[in-house]
């Protein structure tokens, strides 16, 4: 009975201090989600959203928006406006989704084409290059860059992004369509560690472009 | 009392595993000094790993251990993360011991957050990578099915490849390699007794001091 009472008393006694922890939340219920507009029309763009409003140049890094942290599963509802051109745009974010929501020129107006992804491939010593093929007349688009001219990308289909962790080296890109130059080259300059980038392909009046943006949340 | 680690200057930040006497602020910080190292430990149970760049507030405690000294328990306003530059600027560690992986496991979430967890480690690896810093980061060990943390063993696999995977610059410790899943007891799945934080601390102190990880270090 002592033996008992002692090896109970040893056991009370070694947990005493891990049965004090409180209770307290290991992470988030649901996972982060975000939403983002590009302005890949040929013109500066709107985007109002209740009595917010961002607007976006029609080159260089004013043309994306940040990412903006949404809640998953939530309508989102917005007018985007490109000069006479308006559109309304709805979209809802999964768990974990970054959400692009890329205006583009069409005919004599505009459309929307939401892009969506949900990375895993987070690292500080590396960088992560995206690319986004938004020409829905390119089957199959590519991408070489480097020293040697190597495949970045390859067979990459209308709105459906591909990604990878490329070391944080100073690059330049030339995309192509089922093995042509499109648009000019692109130079995406040093990349940083732990960033990330998207190369976006785009059609136009004057011919496909390409470009790239950063792929920031804050 | 070995010289393996000795010139070494280690700085260890971690979650609840780092904020009470007895657990890994005891027995690895221990273990790295009993082989030579300059220990400076700093614990906040309950955050995440971004929480570490800037002052954050702990919602369970902390504790804070300086070289020989003891541990010294912070409750209430007192338990805080303090901002990783500020550590390093102050301390000069050749070696950040990162211990962070059950407070981002959710483990009452049907799915792994992912993204979260990946903006979390990335905040943290990228100032790690700023400073010029090595490092290590101790993932999650097995702990017990259950408790009240609702800990299960193929979440703790899926969080521990999941780190794996992401926590670059800094070598991957992977803690599931240290014990068979369930054999260091635990009272709330989580949390281990002081054989368990022993045997724990002990594991990492032989990764950190092996060839592996010690030839990488600039001291």
């Amino acid at each position: 009975m002592k033996k008992i009472l002692a090896i109970g008393l040893g056991l009370i006694s070694s947990f005493a201090a891990a049965a004090d922890n409180p209770l307290y939340p290991t992470g988030p219920a649901q996972d982060s989600s975000f939403v983002r507009f590009l302005n890949a029309s040929e013109d500066k763009a709107s985007v109002v959203n209740g009595t917010a409003k961002v607007s976006l140049t029609a080159q260089g890094e004013g043309r994306v928006s940040r990412f903006y942290p949404v809640s998953a599963g939530t309508k989102l509802l917005a007018n985007v406006q490109v000069g006479a051109s308006k559109l309304a745009v709805e979209v809802t974010a999964k768990p974990g989704e970054f959400v692009t929501v890329a205006i583009i020129s069409k005919d004599k107006g505009i459309e929307t084409v939401v892009v969506k992804e949900s990375p895993t491939d987070f690292n500080a010593s590396r960088a992560s290059v995206g690319f986004v093929n938004l020409d829905a007349s390119c089957a199959a688009a590519g991408l070489t860059g480097g020293a040697k001219n190597a495949m970045i990308f390859e067979a990459v289909k209308p709105v459906s992004p591909q990604r990878r962790l490329i070391n944080p080296v100073s690059l330049a890109v030339q995309a192509n369509c089922d093995g042509k130059d499109a648009g000019k080259p692109v130079d995406l300059g040093q990349l940083q560690g732990g960033e990330r980038y998207s190369v976006v392909l785009v059609p136009g009046k004057k011919g496909q472009q390409a470009f790239f943006v950063r792929d920031s949340t804050s | 009392m070995s010289a393996l680690l000795a010139g070494l200057t280690v700085l260890i930040i971690g979650d609840s595993h780092m904020s009470t006497q007895d657990y890994l602020i005891t027995t690895l910080h221990d273990d790295l000094m009993s082989k030579g190292a300059v220990v400076y430990s700093f614990g906040a149970c309950g955050v995440a790993a971004g929480d570490w760049m800037v002052k954050s507030q702990s919602p369970c405690g902390g504790a804070v251990r300086i070289k020989d000294g003891p541990v010294e328990v912070k409750t209430g306003q007192e338990a805080m993360t303090r901002p990783f530059n500020e550590l390093v600027k102050t301390y000069k560690p050749n070696l950040v011991v990162v211990v962070n992986g059950d407070t981002m496991a959710s483990y009452s979430s049907p799915e792994l957050p992912k993204t979260w967890i990946g903006q979390q480690v990335t905040r943290l690896t990228k100032g790690i990578k700023n400073n010029g810093v090595n490092c290590v980061w101790v993932g999650p060990a097995w702990g017990t099915e259950g408790g009240k943390f609702n800990k299960t063993f193929a979440r703790a696999k899926e969080m521990s490849g999941y780190l794996s995977e992401i926590v670059a610059p800094c070598t991957y410790i992977d803690s599931l390699t240290l014990s068979k899943p369930g054999e260091w007891a635990s009272s709330d799945g989580q949390h281990f007794d002081l054989a368990g934080y022993k045997a724990w601390g002990a594991g990492i102190g032989n990764v950190i001091s092996s060839p592996a990880v010690l030839n990488n270090i600039k001291k």
